[in-house]
């Protein structure tokens, strides 16, 4: 039985760590929360139930279709609600997310309605079986997209002239921009990614959290306290954090009482934050000196 | 004056009728509801206003807070079956003992690991709230919930209830305004735009941040305790981080920071849903957009907005009076400054004679030293910044401090002033160690100090950067602060008339009102040293504060630095990269090189030290100067 | 310090902003919410009906089936010619799926002066208007099945559904009786309904000689209950009874399929309805649930279900027919009494034997119309009726 409970927490966890990817990418460019992450993987979601379900594009080009259209989203949002606040303090970028966040669940709301919807590609109903270990084939998925995003972010922020651009801007962008760094661009591609990562997260989960108006809230919030976990603003550090979660979080379940299964998770939190403030691969970008 | 005084009353009572007849002027029960809501979150908000708008904080947990006040009051009211003002008190108490239990663990965290910290116990209570069936009911709620009652008069209708949630929510509002205006408030404020020339100027920052989050929590807690009463039925769910921003929120839109921005902001969220319904479907949805769009045209809030608008209004004029001109101090040693007289300003008597006044005669000689370092040592993770010094500075000396970039007189002057803690050796005052004070400990033992790269409170006015400095010298507590008892109008005034004093001394009477960015670099550099006179110090560090000066300025600098020596008996350490200042002030010259001390003698011994010559310039220059 | 307003500029700035709040505070009835068609001969003044329901927010999707229940009805009514030639008016109040939404909600409502309101299918958000309604003194209907709603002692609230003791109790003897389980773990969601109707299973189990072996729960908007199932197994037990909401009604059943286990489910009301069964497609075969109501092949009933089909877009469910039910009962005690509310409350009290499409109503001192169950097996992703089960 423990190995199925921890392959379901893996299985979890990486869902988590899928998100906060997108999450964190935020976190490194523009020091934000954004509270509308959740939002993003639910349209991911409703898009590609759209494009692959409803207009019955296969599965390979929706997916391109998706993350198209949601860079395209992540850019206008970054025009809309980041770059005419940009000068004032996170407090307010925060709540502006958080603003968008409501619209965005209300518009789909009246797009897409308030029924859930089932969307079962690419694996639908099956299971493999181990000699009694029951895999679900989408979180293998999962963990193994995650990993390789993980290591793709990696490789583009660090070998890529682009990828080094935007951390630069990331870290000072005053400096970037007296370097000759075009930083609305490079706002507007983070932004872009963020939200392409976000759709991604929700085409991946679609299957295994059934597509509804809410289903970016709570997993919005595991999110960013995985990122905090996983050491604030560190890349593979999210998907880490959201695999402590994941494990936390049916371990507790399993073995001590599933009704205060959250509250262990908060646990570790204020555990992580007391004992190992920056995290378990150690905070990304500097402190101001 | 009586004019406006008049005009004023006049103003306050048309204020005071409308408020008491507005019940009447609602034409929906529904309205009236609303806006009872609205004046209990606003209560809310005041605390968050607190913590986050003076407190610079950015804490999750006002909606948990909330909800312990609430849920306390309702299970004193109804399962321990007492009346309400039991609820009540027991919900302050209660909740602020939880803000404390937050505050304290807290002060090692910084930024967003704090606000992380803050979510996480949002969310811990709220998961209490939810399982712990036997305390708090568990998703049931609590039911049955009494209204609120003061002995006989009971608070059952939203017209009665109006009246109880106005008077607390303007209580509220006068505790922002007298709070902002005191002691604390500054100090709250000079904590959040700098913390260290905060702690340097005197302030408890410890104590700073700690009271904003018991002030917050127990603002939650009262407000919390009123919701209970009025909704009459309470769950677990209403009180999640979703609520929490949404205070945050009305925060952020009416203007954090200021005194009617939580009042203005929470009136507008709450109402602005209920003008949005004719929109149906997307009532919400455009509800969300408006949050963004109003923060993109009121970054600083609405408050903010009318403020800004105010200020470019041509005919705007200063409501309070400016001092008249006192520019030139006059050398007189001993004597009491006397101080032009405007909006009530006193001369300074010494009332109190066990404090020090700002002017004093010339120190005694002693036979211990004023400041004596032995074996101090820091370093930064391989590098050693400070080696081995060893100082002696005598009282009523000035001590000049110099030496190449990166010589480690800066760290010196931050172990002294105790921003550092070194990892060897120890720092005396009069004999008396040190070490284990921190910054604003040391202030208060009469060490003060300026900064090299000038650190002011960019948010006050001069006059109140200079206030920040007597916040060692003075007490007023929060309680006598909301009360505007005797005494804290009293010390309020003895501040004013330091804070005046320090400014005239440096020659800036004149400019008490303006904000430090209006003044040219120099000036700032002034009245940063006012700050540190207004802290009555014994000894002041000064950090390279010629930088940056012209020649005459660099000379007024040092006949000032004279005077507050001669006259006032403080003793100085100055570091100075221009030798013609410290040849023009210093007794005594210590010059360091790589953390140690290379020289130590009169500004003539060490300008000829080849040490010293071959520190700053080189071997070969040395070789030239010896065989001169 | 301060420059610009003087303190007289800035309480004017004040009064604006105050008389802008009451201005836009005012509801005219040009600023109401939706009202019904209104179809057919019916002149006359409007009857108003309030509804409080779940426009916005998490349980939107059981608002739209209450909303088009009680639409259904009136709309039938309407066409007829309305309560004694007068229309009527369905004004609906948006909750937000909260308990602070629904109090603002019901004051809103109250406004339009209505003779009886329904509202909403959840226990805690009625539970937070209980005494306003109390207070507001008039006739309040719902479908939520958390007993409490019908034991606070408010002779204005009824409930046109089973109540989950009678629900539970039903449920607990019907899975010893009848599947013949020994071993019974239960699987609930947190919250007041789940945790009340699995307390109410686990009494009537207790009295049953057959204590249950197991009681997991988990959160609404969790997405795994592995642990929790696995953890029932491991107690040995060979049935799970299970009490949720729609959205992770589905999630467990997918769960129990994804990780093969062997023990069977009596499911919750929430387990037949078609959202849950649509989300889980196949892995809700084979399960049985008990719940409110399931179609029957009676071509009444056949008919009726092909008419709110083409109303909801959706399959006919439990929420559409109470409430439909409910607006009928309503709709009759208002033309046989008239409109004061004290009448109208002691007439639907008076209903005894009334046939709806749920089932036969007969209302109680405390205000439950409903003590019946169907006990239905999925087949091909949609509950097939085995019998129907009557509590007291």
């Amino acid at each position: 039985m423990l190995l199925q409970i921890l392959i379901s927490g893996l299985a979890m966890g990486s869902v988590y760590g899928l998100v906060a990817l997108g999450f964190v990418l935020l976190v490194n460019a523009a020091d934000i929360i954004n509270f509308a992450q959740g939002e993003f993987v639910m349209l991911g979601a409703f898009l590609v139930f759209t494009f692959a379900e409803l207009w019955g594009i296969p599965y390979l080009p929706a997916i391109v279709m998706v993350m198209a259209a949601m860079a395209l989203f992540g850019m206008v949002m970054e025009r809309i609600a980041y770059r005419p606040l940009r000068n004032t303090n996170t407090a307010t970028i925060i709540v502006s997310t958080l603003g968008i966040s409501v619209f965005l669940q209300n518009m789909a709301l009246r797009v897409w309605g308030s029924v859930p919807e089932y969307f079962g590609q690419p694996f639908g109903r099956q299971i493999i079986d181990l000699g009694g270990i029951r895999l679900v084939p989408q979180h293998l998925l999962i963990l193994v997209v995650t990993g390789l995003l993980v290591l793709l972010q990696h490789w583009f922020f660090h070998s890529t002239r682009l990828g080094k651009l935007m951390r630069a801007t990331a870290q000072d962008k005053q400096t970037a921009r007296l370097l000759g760094v075009n930083i609305g661009l490079m706002t507007s591609l983070t932004f872009a990614m963020a939200s392409a990562l976000g759709g991604l997260a929700g085409i991946l989960l679609a299957p295994t959290f059934y597509i509804s108006v809410e289903m970016g809230v709570r997993v919005g919030i595991k999110a960013f306290v995985a990122s905090i976990i996983g050491g604030w603003g560190s890349i593979p550090g999210a998907l880490v954090g959201g695999l402590v979660i994941g494990l936390v979080e049916v371990l507790a379940a399993a073995y001590v009482s599933s009704l205060y299964k959250d509250v262990f998770a908060f646990v570790v939190l204020i555990a992580v934050l007391v004992l190992m403030p920056r995290g378990i691969f150690g905070e990304r970008v500097a402190q101001k000196a | 004056m009586s004019a406006f005084r008049s005009r004023r009353s006049l103003a306050i009572l048309s204020a005071a009728a409308l408020a008491a007849i507005m019940p009447w002027l609602f034409p929906s029960a529904y309205g009236l509801v609303l806006l009872n809501t609205a004046l209990m979150y606003s209560i809310v908000v005041i605390g968050l206003n607190f913590v986050y708008g003076f407190g610079g904080i950015f804490s999750l947990s006002q909606a948990a807070f909330w909800g312990i006040g609430a849920y306390t009051s309702a299970l004193v009211t109804t399962d321990a079956h007492q009346g309400y003002l039991v609820g009540l008190l027991a919900a302050s108490v209660v909740t602020s003992t939880f803000g404390l239990v937050l505050g304290v663990p807290t002060l090692k965290l910084r930024s967003h690991y704090l606000t992380m910290a803050t979510l996480a116990f949002a969310e811990a209570v709220r998961l209490v709230l939810m399982n712990t069936e036997r305390l708090t009911h568990g998703a049931n709620g609590i039911r049955g919930i009494p209204p609120a009652s003061l002995g006989p008069l009971v608070f059952d209708t939203p017209e009665r209830s109006y009246y109880l949630n106005l008077a607390m929510a303007l209580s509220a509002l006068l505790l922002t305004v007298r709070f902002r205006r005191s002691r604390l408030g500054r100090a709250l404020e000079a904590t959040r735009d700098d913390e260290m020339a905060a702690a340097a100027s005197g302030v408890d920052v410890t104590h700073a941040r700690v009271l904003s989050f018991v002030l917050s929590a127990f603002l939650a807690g009262v407000a919390g305790s009123l919701w209970a009463a009025f909704t009459s039925y309470i769950s677990p769910e209403t009180f999640d981080l979703f609520s929490t921003i949404r205070f945050v929120a009305m925060l952020l839109i009416g203007g954090a920071g200021t005194a009617a921005g939580p009042l203005v902001g929470t009136l507008l969220l709450t109402f602005l849903p209920e003008w949005l319904r004719f929109l149906e479907a997307y009532y919400m949805a455009i509800y969300g957009l408006s949050i963004v769009l109003i923060l993109i045209f009121a970054p600083t809030g609405l408050v903010g907005l009318v403020r800004t608008l105010g200020d470019s209004l041509p005919h705007a004029k200063p409501i309070r009076a400016i001092p008249r001109d006192d520019a030139e101090p006059s050398a007189r040693s001993g004597e009491q400054m006397e101080l032009a007289s405007g909006a009530g300003l006193q001369p300074v008597e010494s009332d109190d004679s066990s404090r020090p006044s700002l002017t004093r005669p010339r120190g005694l000689e002693d036979e211990i030293p004023l400041l004596t370092a032995t074996g101090l040592t820091i370093a930064f993770g391989g590098l050693v910044a400070v080696d081995r010094v060893e100082l002696s500075v005598a009282e009523g000396e000035i001590r000049g401090i110099i030496g190449p970039n990166g010589s480690g007189k800066t760290t010196l002057l931050n172990l002294i002033s105790g921003v550092y803690r070194p990892s060897q050796g120890h720092l005396y005052l009069r004999g008396e160690l040190l070490d284990r004070f921190g910054p604003s400990d040391r202030v208060a033992r009469g060490i003060a100090r300026t900064f090299q790269n000038i650190r002011l409170f960019p948010r006050m006015t001069v006059l109140d950067n200079v206030k920040v400095g007597t916040y060692a010298r003075s007490s007023a507590g929060i309680g006598r602060i909301f009360l505007r008892s005797r005494g804290v109008v009293a010390e309020e005034a003895r501040v004013e008339a330091r804070a005046m004093e320090a400014l005239a001394i440096v020659g800036l009477a004149r400019r008490a009102m303006d904000m430090p960015g209006d003044l040219p670099y120099g000036q700032q550099r002034l009245v940063e040293v006012a700050r540190a006179l207004a802290t009555e110090p014994r000894l002041l560090l000064l950090d390279e504060p010629a930088a940056g000066m012209s020649l005459a300025e660099k000379q007024r600098l040092v006949d000032l630095v004279k005077r507050l020596n001669r006259e006032m008996g403080i003793t100085v350490i100055v570091i100075e990269h221009d030798m013609r200042v410290i040849s023009g002030l210093c007794d005594r010259v210590t010059v360091l090189n790589f953390g140690k001390v290379i020289a130590d003698g009169t500004p003539q011994q060490v300008r000829d030290d080849p040490a010293v010559v071959e520190a700053y310039l080189g071997r070969r220059r040395r070789n030239r100067a010896e065989s001169r | 310090m301060k420059r610009g307003f003087g303190i007289q500029a800035r309480l004017a700035l004040g009064g604006l902003f105050l008389a802008a709040i009451l201005l836009g505070c005012s509801s005219t009835p040009a600023a109401a919410p939706t009202a019904a068609k209104q179809t057919g001969a019916a002149s006359g003044e409007p009857i108003v009906i309030g509804l409080v329901t779940e426009v916005t927010g998490a349980q939107a999707s059981t608002g739209e089936n209450q909303t088009n229940g009680i639409r259904m009805a009136i709309d039938e009514w309407n066409q007829k010619g309305g309560i004694k030639g007068r229309p009527i008016k369905l004004v609906i109040e948006d909750d937000t799926s909260t308990p602070p939404g629904t109090v603002n909600a019901f004051n809103k409502v109250l406004e339009q002066k209505p003779v009886a309101v329904f509202i909403p299918n959840f226990a805690n958000f009625d539970m937070a208007i209980e005494p306003a309604i109390r207070k507001a003194g008039i006739p309040a209907i719902t479908g939520a099945s958390g007993p409490g709603v019908t034991a606070a002692g408010n002779p204005w609230i009824f409930r046109v559904r089973t109540n989950d003791n009678i629900m539970g109790k039903l449920a607990a003897e019907y899975a010893v009786k009848e599947m013949g389980a020994k071993k019974i773990g239960i699987l609930y969601v947190t919250g007041e309904m789940g945790a009340g109707a699995s307390a109410v299973v686990k009494q009537n189990l207790e009295a049953l000689g057959t204590p249950p072996v197991g009681m997991e729960s988990y959160n609404p908007d969790d997405k795994d209950v592995t642990a929790q199932l696995l953890n029932l197994q491991k107690a040995g037990a060979d049935l799970v009874i299970g009490w949720a909401y729609p959205p992770d009604a589905a999630m467990v059943m997918t769960n129990m399929l994804q990780l093969g286990v062997k023990m069977k489910l009596l499911g919750s009301p929430a387990y037949a309805v078609s959202d849950a069964l649509k989300l889980a497609k196949e892995a809700a075969n084979g399960h049985t649930v008990i719940t409110d109501w399931i179609p029957s092949d009676d071509p009444a009933t056949q008919a009726w279900v092909k008419q709110i089909e083409a109303r909801a877009k959706l399959p006919a469910n439990f929420i559409h027919s109470v409430y439909y039910d409910g607006m009928n009962i309503l709709a009759s005690t208002i033309e046989k009494v008239g409109t004061d509310p004290a009448a109208i409350r002691d007439g639907i009290r008076a209903v005894k034997g009334y046939k709806g499409i749920t089932g036969e109503y007969s209302f109680d001192a405390n205000g439950d119309g409903l003590r019946q169950a169907s006990i239905a097996q999925i087949k091909d992703g949609k509950p097939v009726l085995i019998k129907t089960v009557k509590g007291q």
